[in-house]
C-alpha cells in the first residue's frame, strides 16, 4: 500500500476552513503528489457547517475516499458532524477553547485552543484557521514553507501587513504544538517527491480555462452557485484573449445574447445551474432550430426549485436531454473529474461548432469546488475544431446560392451540415428564424418542407454517433463475463473506479463503463458493453435514476439502479457496500434500491 | 452607428429588399416600416451585409425577413439579447431591433432597460400597434382603456405604459416618436436613430387596420404633431408653459423631452390634446462599446490570442505560481 492520507477540516462558514483546505492541497502538490480536495459549505454567506477534505496520495484517486485519518475541528458542531465516523487509529484535533469531546478509544486527541490563541495571542480571530494550519504543519512535518507561499500568494493582495500577520499565525500554531504536545500517532506528511508538472485547478477553473483554450469569445453570465464562479475564472482570460463578459439582466437574455454572438460569428458560451437552465429553455430549441453553435455548461445544484445551492446532485439530465419543446439535435457531456471539466469543455465547443447545435456541459456542485492536481495541459496539442464558414471561392457552383441569396439550410448535404454565413460578407446575407423553413429561410410549415428539415437537422446526429461517440466512452472491462457490469456517469463514475478496483482485488468480476458523453447514445456499444456482464448497475445521486432511464429507453438494458438523493456524492464505500448487495443477491436482476435498503437507518446521516 | 465602410455607389431601397414577401395584411402600418428603412439605408450608404436586424415575435417582427440584410428573428420578447450579443462580438455591425408594443413592453420588458442604461449602440424600433396582432386580437401594454380585444370582451381595464416616458427614464441616448403614416417624418427619424452613436428608441405608431379599429390612421394623422419643428404644437397649454422656443423642442434638453414625454398619452383621455412625435431626446456620450475598449486597452487585450499566451493562462495555475 502506497501513501495515502486523508485530512478534513470542518467547522464553522465564513472560518476560513475552506481556505485552509486549500492551502493543504497546494502544499501537497508542491511535494509531488496527487491531491483531491472536496469542499461542502452552506449557502448562506457566514454560519452553518463547512468542511474541506484533502485526500493525498501517491498513486492518482478519483475521490475523497471513505472518510479520515485527521480530523481538525474549528468547533463543536463540526465535532458533532463527524464524531460518528471517528474510528481507531484516527486523530481528531479540536478548540478546546470551545468544547471536550467524548471518549473515542483508540483515537489520537490533540486539544488546541484554537479560539484562544486566535483572540488572546494574534489579537485576531480570523487568523484562526491558519493558528490550525501551524499545529498540522507541526504535528505531520507538513513543510511550512510551503503553506507560507500559499499564503504569500493569497494574501500579497491585502498588503504585507496581511501576508505577515498570518505568518506569525502559523508560528503560533506551531509554537503551541512544540510546546504543550507530545506526538502520539503514527501520521507523518511523506518526504517530498521529484515534482511533477501539473496544474492545481477548481472543476469551475478547469471549465473557464477550457473554454478559452477553445477559442471561446464571448461569455454571458448571470450569477447562480455554484456556476457563478466560472465566470469569475474567466474573465481576465478572456479580455486578454480578446473576448469578453457581459453581465445580463437574467438567464433568458444570457443565453440569448451568446447566441446573439454566436450568429455574429464567434465562439460563445453560458454557465448556469438549475433554476437558470430553465429561463434558458425557450433559447435552447431555438438555438437546436436555428443550427447555432453554442456551449451552455449547467453546473448542477440539488432542486427542484432552488432546492439546495451549494449541494451535489444528478439531477438535470432530464432536462439537459430532453428540455425544450420540440425536437432539435443537442449533445450532453458529463465530466467525471477536474481534468475532464477542462478537457469536455473544449470538446463541447468543438462539437458545438462541428455540428452547429447547443452542447451541454453537466457539472456539478462538487465538481465544481473540487480541487485536483493533474497533468499541465499542453495547448499546442489541443485540437481546436471551427465551423464551416462559407466562401465563395470553394463555391464555384454557386450551390449555395438561390436567386442571389444564400441558402443557409441548404438540404443536399449528405450529413445535414451546411456552411454559415458571417454578418460582414457580402455572399452569404441571409436570415434565421425559429419558425420553419426552407433552404432560404423563407418561413414555411409545409409538410415537405418540415419533413426535409427536420431530417437534415436530425442527421447531424448519425454523424456524431458515427464519428464521436466512441471516445467519450470509458470501457474498463478487464473480464470476458463479468458478473456485474457497472454503467456510471459524472462525479459517481469516479467514486465508482475506487469501488471497483477495490471489489476486484477481492476477486470481484466487475466490468465498468464510465459514460462521459450522455446524449445522444450507441446503443450498440452499450448493449455489447452489456452482453458481457450478468446484470447491469446504475448508480445515481439521483431520485429516480435519470441515465438508468434513458438507457432504458434508448437500448434493451434493464439496469439495476441505486439512488442516494442526500445532498452529497457517493463514497466508495457505498457503491462498493451496493455491488456487495448485489454479488450476495443473485436473483436480483432488475430495479430500484435506495441508500434505505442498503443500509438501512444510516441513510440519513450520510456517510461522509 | 458601427459600419465596415460606406459604399460607394448607392444601392437602390428595393436593393434592400428580400425575395420573402410580406405576409402582412393590405394597410397595416409596417409596410411604410420597411419602405422608409431601405430607403435609410440607402440613404445613409450601408452595405447590406453589415446590417444585422434583429426581432422577436409578432406581425411586427416578421420585418427583418422582408429586407436583404442579416436577419434573425428570435423569440418572443428576446431581440434585444440576441441583438447585444451581436453588436459585442463584432462592434462594426450596424444592429437594430425590429420589434412590437407587446414583444418589446410585455414579455420583453426585463431587457430593454438594461440595453439602455447601458447605451449599447444599437437602434431599437418599435412598431407600436396598440394590440396585439399575431396573436388575433389581444390589447397589449400600450392598448387604451376600454380597447376591446379577445379576452378583454368587457374593455381593457389596465392603464396603458408610455413608451416615450420609459425609454426616457431607462437612459435611452436617443429617444423618438413617429407615425408610419408619414414616411418622410418616419424616414428622417430613423435615419438619426441609425446614425445616432448609442441606444436608440423609436416608437412608431404603426396601426394595424385589423384589429385595432380605434388608433387608426385616421385618427392619428389628424393628432400627430412634430416637437421639433410644428408649431401649433405649442398651442397645447401644458408644453407652454414649459417655453419651448418657437423653433420647437431642443432634443438636448432632457428636463423638458420628459416633460413633453409625459403629455405623450394625453389623447386617450382628452378628444384635444395633440400625439408628440419627432426627437424627444438625443445626447452623444460614451457607448457600452466605447467603454469594452478602455477596458480591453487596459488588459492589453489582443484579438487573436497566440499558444504561448493560451499556455500562460494554463501555467498559472501550476503549484509554484500560485
Ligand atoms: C413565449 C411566447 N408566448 C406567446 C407567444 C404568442 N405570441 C406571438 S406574437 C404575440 C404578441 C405580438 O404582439 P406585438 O408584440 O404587439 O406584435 P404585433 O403582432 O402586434 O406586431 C404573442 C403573444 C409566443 N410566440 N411566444
Ligand atoms: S394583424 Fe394587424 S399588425 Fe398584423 S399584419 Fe394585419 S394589420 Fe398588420
Amino acid at each position: 500500500m502506497g501513501f495515502d492520507l486523508v485530512i478534513k477540516v470542518g467547522g464553522e462558514g465564513g472560518e476560513g476552513v475552506i481556505s485552509a483546505g486549500d492551502f493543504l492541497t497546494e502544499a501537497a502538490a508542491r511535494a509531488g503528489y496527487e491531491v483531491v480536495n472536496f469542499k461542502s459549505f452552506p449557502a448562506e454567506i457566514k454560519g452553518g457547517y463547512a468542511q474541506s477534505i484533502v485526500r493525498i496520495s501517491d498513486i492518482k484517486r478519483y475521490s475523497t475516499g471513505d472518510g479520515f485519518d485527521i480530523l481538525c475541528c474549528f468547533n463543536r458542531e463540526a465535532y458533532e458532524f463527524n464524531r460518528k465516523h471517528l474510528k481507531e487509529g484516527c486523530v481528531l484535533i479540536y478548540d478546546s477553547s470551545d468544547f471536550e469531546p467524548e471518549e473515542h478509544e483508540g483515537v489520537y486527541l490533540y486539544p488546541v485552543p484554537l479560539s484562544e490563541l486566535a483572540r488572546d495571542v494574534m489579537k485576531a480571530y480570523i487568523t484562526k484557521n491558519v493558528i490550525a494550519l501551524g499545529v498540522l504543519c507541526e504535528l505531520f512535518k507538513i513543510p511550512d514553507q510551503s503553506i507560507k507561499d500559499s499564503i504569500r500568494a493569497k494574501f500579497l493582495r491585502k498588503g504585507e501587513e496581511i501576508v505577515a500577520m498570518n505568518y506569525r499565525a502559523l508560528e503560533t500554531g506551531i509554537n503551541y504544538v512544540r510546546e504543550n504536545l507530545k506526538k502520539t500517532d503514527p501520521y507523518i506528511f511523506p518526504p517530498p517527491l521529484e515534482p511533477k508538472d501539473v496544474v492545481i485547478m477548481e472543476g469551475n477553473q478547469a471549465v473557464a480555462k477550457g473554454a478559452v483554450v477553445a477559442g471561446c469569445k464571448f461569455y454571458a453570465a448571470y450569477p447562480i452557485t455554484p456556476a457563478t464562479t466560472v465566470g469569475n475564472y474567466i474573465v481576465e482570460d478572456l479580455i486578454k484573449a480578446g473576448g469578453w463578459l457581459y453581465q445580463a439582466e437574467d438567464e433568458i437574455a444570457s443565453l440569448g445574447m451568446a447566441l446573439g454572438a454566436s450568429f455574429a460569428g464567434v465562439k460563445a458560451m453560458t454557465a448556469t445551474s438549475g433554476p437558470g437552465l430553465c429561463l434558458m429553455t425557450e433559447f435552447l430549441s431555438y438555438a437546436g432550430m436555428t443550427e447555432l453553435p453554442i456551449v451552455v455548461v449547467d453546473v448542477q445544484r440539488v432542486g427542484p426549485a432552488t432546492g439546495m445551492p451549494t449541494k451535489h446532485e444528478q439531477g438535470d439530465l432530464y432536462h439537459a436531454v430532453y428540455g425544450g419543446h420540440g425536437e432539435y439535435p443537442k449533445a450532453v457531456l458529463a465530466p467525471t473529474n477536474v481534468e475532464e471539466c477542462f478537457y469536455l469543455t473544449v470538446e463541447a465547443f468543438n462539437l458545438a461548432e462541428k455540428y452547429q447545435m447547443p452542447v451541454f456541459l453537466l457539472s456539478d456542485a462538487s465538481l465544481s469546488l473540487r480541487t485536483e492536481a493533474f497533468p499541465t495541459p499542453k495547448v499546442e496539442n489541443i485540437k481546436v475544431i471551427n465551423r464551416w464558414v462559407y466562401r465563395r471561392e470553394d463555391d464555384p457552383e454557386g450551390r449555395f446560392i438561390r436567386n442571389d441569396r444564400f441558402l443557409r439550410y441548404a438540404l443536399f448535404t449528405e450529413d445535414g451540415i451546411t456552411p454559415v454565413g458571417i454578418p460582414g460578407d457580402p455572399n452569404a446575407i441571409h436570415a434565421i428564424t425559429g419558425l420553419e423553413h426552407q433552404e432560404n429561410s423563407d418561413p414555411r410549415n409545409r409538410p415537405d418542407i418540415r419533413t426535409l428539415q427536420m431530417e437534415k437537422r436530425m442527421r447531424k446526429l448519425e454523424k456524431l454517433l458515427k464519428e464521436d461517440a466512441e471516445r467519450f466512452y470509458e470501457f474498463d472491462c478487464p473480464y470476458e463475463q463479468a458478473d456485474i457490469g457497472i454503467i456510471t456517469w459524472g462525479l459517481t463514475a469516479s467514486v465508482a473506479k475506487e469501488a471497483v478496483e477495490r471489489l476486484r482485488s477481492r476477486g470481484a468480476r466487475i466490468n465498468a463503463l464510465y459514460m462521459k458523453l450522455l446524449w445522444p447514445v450507441r446503443a450498440d456499444l452499450i448493449e455489447s458493453f452489456a452482453r458481457s456482464c450478468g446484470r447491469i448497475a446504475v448508480p445515481e445521486t439521483n431520485w429516480s435514476g435519470q441515465l438508468a432511464s434513458i438507457l432504458k429507453q434508448e437500448t434493451h438494458l434493464r439496469p439495476i439502479t441505486f439512488n442516494i438523493y442526500r445532498g452529497e456524492p457517493l463514497i466508495p464505500k457505498e457503491v462498493e457496500a451496493f455491488l456487495e448487495f448485489l454479488i450476495e443477491n443473485p436473483e436480483v436482476r432488475e430495479g430500484r434500491f435506495t441508500a434505505a435498503d442498503i443500509f438501512g437507518e444510516e441513510r440519513v446521516y450520510g456517510l461522509i | 452607428m458601427g459600419v465596415y465602410r460606406r459604399l460607394e455607389a448607392q444601392l437602390k431601397p428595393v436593393d434592400y429588399k428580400s425575395d420573402i414577401e410580406p405576409t402582412w395584411c393590405a394597410g397595416c402600418g409596417d409596410f411604410t416600416v420597411i419602405s422608409s428603412l431601405t430607403k435609410v439605408f440607402s440613404e445613409l450608404r450601408i452595405p447590406p451585409e453589415s446590417i444585422v436586424q434583429v426581432s422577436g415575435i409578432g406581425c411586427s417582427s416578421r420585418a427583418p425577413l422582408f429586407m436583404r440584410t442579416y436577419a434573425t428573428h428570435t423569440l418572443h420578447g428576446r431581440a434585444i439579447p440576441f441583438a447585444i450579443g451581436v453588436k459585442l462580438a463584432n462592434p462594426e455591425l450596424t444592429v437594430i431591433c425590429n420589434v412590437g408594443d407587446g414583444d418589446l413592453f410585455s414579455i420583453g420588458a426585463g431587457h430593454n432597460p438594461h440595453a439602455a442604461r447601458r447605451n449599447i449602440d444599437i437602434t431599437v424600433i418599435c412598431m407600436d400597434n396598440q394590440v396585439y396582432g399575431l396573436t388575433k386580437n389581444q390589447v397589449s401594454p400600450t392598448s387604451r382603456e376600454g380597447l376591446y380585444g379577445s379576452l378583454t370582451p368587457y374593455g381593457n381595464i389596465d392603464r396603458p405604459i408610455n413608451p416615450v416616458a420609459q425609454m426616457l427614464s431607462f437612459g435611452a441616448t436617443f429617444v423618438a416618436q413617429t407615425f408610419s403614416g408619414n414616411p418622410k417624418h418616419m424616414t428622417e427619424v430613423f435615419k438619426e436613430a441609425i446614425s445616432h452613436r448609442g441606444f436608440a428608441f423609436v416608437n412608431v405608431l404603426s396601426p394595424c387596420p385589423t384589429f385595432n379599429k380605434v388608433d387608426t390612421f385616421k385618427y392619428y394623422r389628424e393628432k400627430v404633431k412634430d416637437v421639433n419643428s410644428e408649431l401649433p404644437f405649442l398651442e397645447y397649454p401644458l408644453v407652454k408653459e414649459k417655453n419651448i422656443n418657437e423653433e420647437g423642442h431642443d432634443p438636448s434638453d432632457f428636463k423638458t423631452a420628459l416633460e413633453l414625454a409625459l403629455h405623450d398619452l394625453d389623447h386617450y383621455y382628452n378628444p384635444n390634446a395633440p400625439v408628440p412625435i419627432g426627437v424627444f431626446y438625443r445626447k452623444e456620450e460614451e457607448t457600452y462599446e466605447d467603454r469594452v475598449s478602455r477596458v480591453k486597452e487596459r488588459y492589453k487585450a489582443v484579438k487573436e490570442p497566440t499558444l504561448e499566451l493560451l499556455q500562460s493562462f494554463i501555467n498559472a495555475c501550476k503549484p509554484e505560481a500560485i
